[in-house]
């Protein structure tokens, strides 16, 4: 029993550990702790005790949870419910923080006024759209059906309730016209009117709405004649019928104009700004909720150098590696050209990600739609890109300085040499090892012979080395996968000359398909491919001398 | 096929990264459809009108067997009579040859015979040859029965399926078969230039572009 009064936990001071609730006792783990407890004070406070283990083990939890995330799924539903059974909430060893008082939320609130606007919004302009699908489907050519057409799916104003055109507010007479518009019905002048061109009203109503920001140029804006009216008539024109051209004074460039938009078959809706609005701003949502901001398109082209850099280095690891210890596998031109594509793509991947870092600071940049991007930059962006260009720096600085040297042709020649005359010794030393076992055999076998001429002749089994019985194997495994990297020469892209001789030919094949085998980086082939290629030549030299000796 | 694009990056995860190349040749006679077995397996494709190939062509493609990394360095030689004197030249080094036959037409078969004791006198001996009865598609004008290729097979220890580069039917399989059947064991894999078995550095994945915490 510890002597320590239980009052001297009241004089304020703190006491931190792994302590003893009853005798204030400093044990240095849970462990002891959980030991002394079970020792000294097991029969003192069962409830107590009780308590202390959840606490314990809820301790426990934290900090396994803390080391090993993975512990969390493996974790019997005992131990769950051990500590609900034990623990209530008004424990005073509860570990969790009391709550903050009370909170409320107003999202649901703001979403509902906003979605209430929206909704009046989006009703208005998939009206819109609606009635632009109806005037696109079965649209006549011919003028005056045409407007039958559009009245029917359109309740046009009365030209007597508009005295003035909305939009400017002048007066209407012989020259300034009134005009209604295609998708409201509303009356205004000529100059007030926008033109919504076939393509792009087709644009828009079409399901997959594609975000070929580009097709905004076909929009023509506020037109400076009346390009509508004068292409309806030349359709009519076109069409042999009676000539119903209303605004034939225009002059020859408005009939031209025409002429030129019955030719590339571009038409147009007239429409009142207001809807012309309405479907631009529907137009600029979708394109925004497609687009694809700079930054990701510049991270895209940085992991495209990344990933190059990846599947190279290996092999020029393999090809540095490989030359380095003299082997003639790989040709020394073939590496350096390999090791100049990889720093190529190193340097490209640097610039990139220099891009990205600046990207946003340059205020003053040109792109458009870099600068509307800087805008909406945050201090998270920042950070992201910082990091961007961080990562690629310290992935630059692993593999591309560290990037194995080739040896010079003269060292690589030198090396070679080295190697051959190595080889050859070690073949002449096999080989003289080789006849001298034969020998000692041989001696053995007579000897043993001589001994014991009567006694059968007592021979060790030979262990039959089985491969591995293959056919034994399940039938179907899992593992066995194509790995999708082959590779062929593509054998339509040349034409072989006819020669005479096969093998000619057949080296000719070879050498063209070297050259693939380059342009592809497969250095692999190459070396094959190579040796391919000497071997026939010496199977030709060797045919051309038993030809002509 | 549903195999296809699997593990992109081999003896990564498994441990061993093991890697054994082999040198497989096709023959047989023309147009029973060595190129196209040839192109389905390294390509997954199939060309209706594949052109007559001339002197050989050349195709890589690897496979992963348990915890090895098998590497076909395989030669489609041309069917043609007057490419014959090419064909030692490739399947002298050859350890696995692919002897293909029409299933439509009874002389191929014969010449597929005539390879195949070709390749027993001459080529290496332990060469591992497989009998491929193509165009299985067209079973309904067969010629050449199944049962009498499986006995003649079976006869020459032969490995044999029939197959249809146009279905992909067998296509992967023959290939398979043949690796396993492959010995895998170190220095065996020698003969051609780059056959010694090269254990790959085991390149950790780096997590890719740190994110942030």
């Amino acid at each position: 029993m510890s002597n320590v009064d239980k009052n001297s936990s009241a004089e304020g001071e703190v006491l931190e550990g792994f302590i003893c609730p009853f005798c204030l006792l400093d044990l240095t783990s849970i462990t002891q702790l959980q030991a002394h407890f079970e020792e000294q004070h097991a029969s003192e406070d069962k409830a107590v005790l009780q308590s202390l283990k959840g606490f314990l083990n809820k301790a426990k939890k934290k900090l396994l949870n803390e080391d090993e995330t993975d512990f969390s799924p493996g974790r019997g539903p005992s131990t769950v419910s051990y500590e609900t059974s034990d623990y209530e909430p008004n424990n005073p060893w509860n570990w969790d923080p009391p709550p903050l008082g009370p909170s409320r939320s107003h999202t649901s609130t703001f979403k509902k006024i906003r979605s209430a606007r929206l909704d009046c919004f989006v009703a208005e302009t998939n009206k819109l759209l609606i009635r632009l699908n109806k005037l696109l489907t079965d649209l006549p050519n011919d003028p005056v059906k045409r407007k039958v057409h559009e009245k029917s799916i359109v309740m046009w104003a009365d030209d007597k309730d508009v005295p003035l055109c909305p939009f400017c507010a002048r007066s209407f007479n012989i020259a300034r016209r009134r005009h209604h518009c295609r998708l409201c019905g509303g009356i205004m002048c000529d100059e007030c009117s926008e033109f919504l061109t076939f393509d792009y009203a087709k644009k828009l109503v079409s399901p997959v709405h594609q975000s070929h920001i580009k097709q905004m140029s076909t929009l023509s804006i506020a037109g400076t004649g009346s390009t509508g009216v004068t292409s309806s008539g030349m359709t009519s024109l076109l069409g042999g019928l009676s000539s119903l051209r209303r605004s034939g004074s225009q002059g020859s460039l408005n009939s031209l104009r025409s002429v030129m938009d019955s030719m590339t078959n571009e038409q147009h809706f007239r429409i009142c700004s207001h809807c012309m609005k309405r479907l631009q701003a529907r137009d600029n949502q979708i394109e925004q909720r497609t687009f694809k901001p700079t930054l990701s398109d510049y991270y895209d082209k940085l992991m495209e150098y990344r990933r190059r850099i990846e599947r190279l280095l290996p092999q020029y690891n393999n090809m540095a590696e490989s030359l380095g210890c003299g082997e003639p596998t790989y040709s020394l031109r073939d590496a350096e050209e390999l090791r100049v594509k990889i720093l190529k793509s190193g340097d490209s991947l640097n610039s990139m990600a220099q891009r990205i870092k600046i990207l946003g600071n340059d205020q003053d940049a040109t792109d458009s739609a870099a600068s509307s991007n800087a805008l909406s930059s945050g201090p998270r962006q920042e950070l992201l890109q910082r990091r961007i260009h961080s990562t690629s720096t310290a992935f630059l600085k692993e593999h591309i300085l560290s990037l194995p040297k080739l040896p010079s042709s003269q060292e690589l020649k030198d090396m070679q040499e080295r190697r051959k005359l190595e080889t050859e010794a070690r073949l002449a030393a096999e080989k003289e090892a080789a006849r001298q076992a034969e020998e000692h055999a041989a001696e053995i076998l007579r000897k043993r012979d001589q001994k014991s001429r009567e006694t059968p002749r007592n021979t060790p089994v030979r262990s039959v080395h089985t491969p591995l019985s293959f056919s034994s194997l399940k039938k179907k495994q899992t593992e066995e996968v194509l790995v999708d990297t082959g590779w062929g020469v593509d054998s339509s892209t040349f034409d072989v000359s006819e020669t005479d001789d096969p093998m000619v030919q057949q080296m000719n094949i070879i050498r063209n398909f070297i050259r693939q085998a380059r342009d592809a980086s497969r250095y692999d082939e190459v070396a094959t491919l190579e040796a391919n290629l000497r071997e026939l030549q010496e199977e030709y030299k060797k045919q051309q001398r038993l030809m002509n000796p | 096929m549903a195999q296809r694009g699997g593990a992109q990056r081999p003896g990564n995860g498994g441990g061993q990264g093991k890697i054994c190349q082999f040198k497989l040749v096709l023959l047989g006679e023309s147009a029973v459809g060595k190129s196209s077995l040839v192109l389905r397996f390294v390509k997954g494709q199939f060309h209706e009108y594949q052109e007559s190939t001339i002197g050989a062509a050349f195709l890589t493609q690897t496979v992963c067997l348990d915890d090895t990394t098998v590497k076909f360095e395989i030669w489609d030689t041309a069917g043609q009579e007057r490419y014959h004197s090419l064909a030692p030249m490739y399947y002298r080094g050859a350890q696995a040859a692919i002897v293909v036959y029409d299933i439509t037409n009874q002389d191929t078969f014969g010449r597929a015979k005539t390879w195949v004791k070709e390749l027993q006198r001459q080529a290496s001996p332990n060469i591992v040859i497989a009998l491929a009865g193509n165009k299985a598609d067209l079973a309904n004008k067969r010629m050449v029965e199944y049962e009498e290729a499986q006995t003649y097979a079976e006869e020459n220890s032969l490995l044999f399926m029939e197959t249809s580069a146009k279905t992909a039917m067998n296509v992967n399989d023959i290939f398979l078969a043949i690796a396993k059947k492959l010995p895998k064991s170190d220095n065996t894999a020698s003969g051609s230039p780059g056959g010694t078995v090269r254990v790959e550095p085991n390149q950790q994945t780096q997590g890719a572009a740190g994110c942030c915490k």
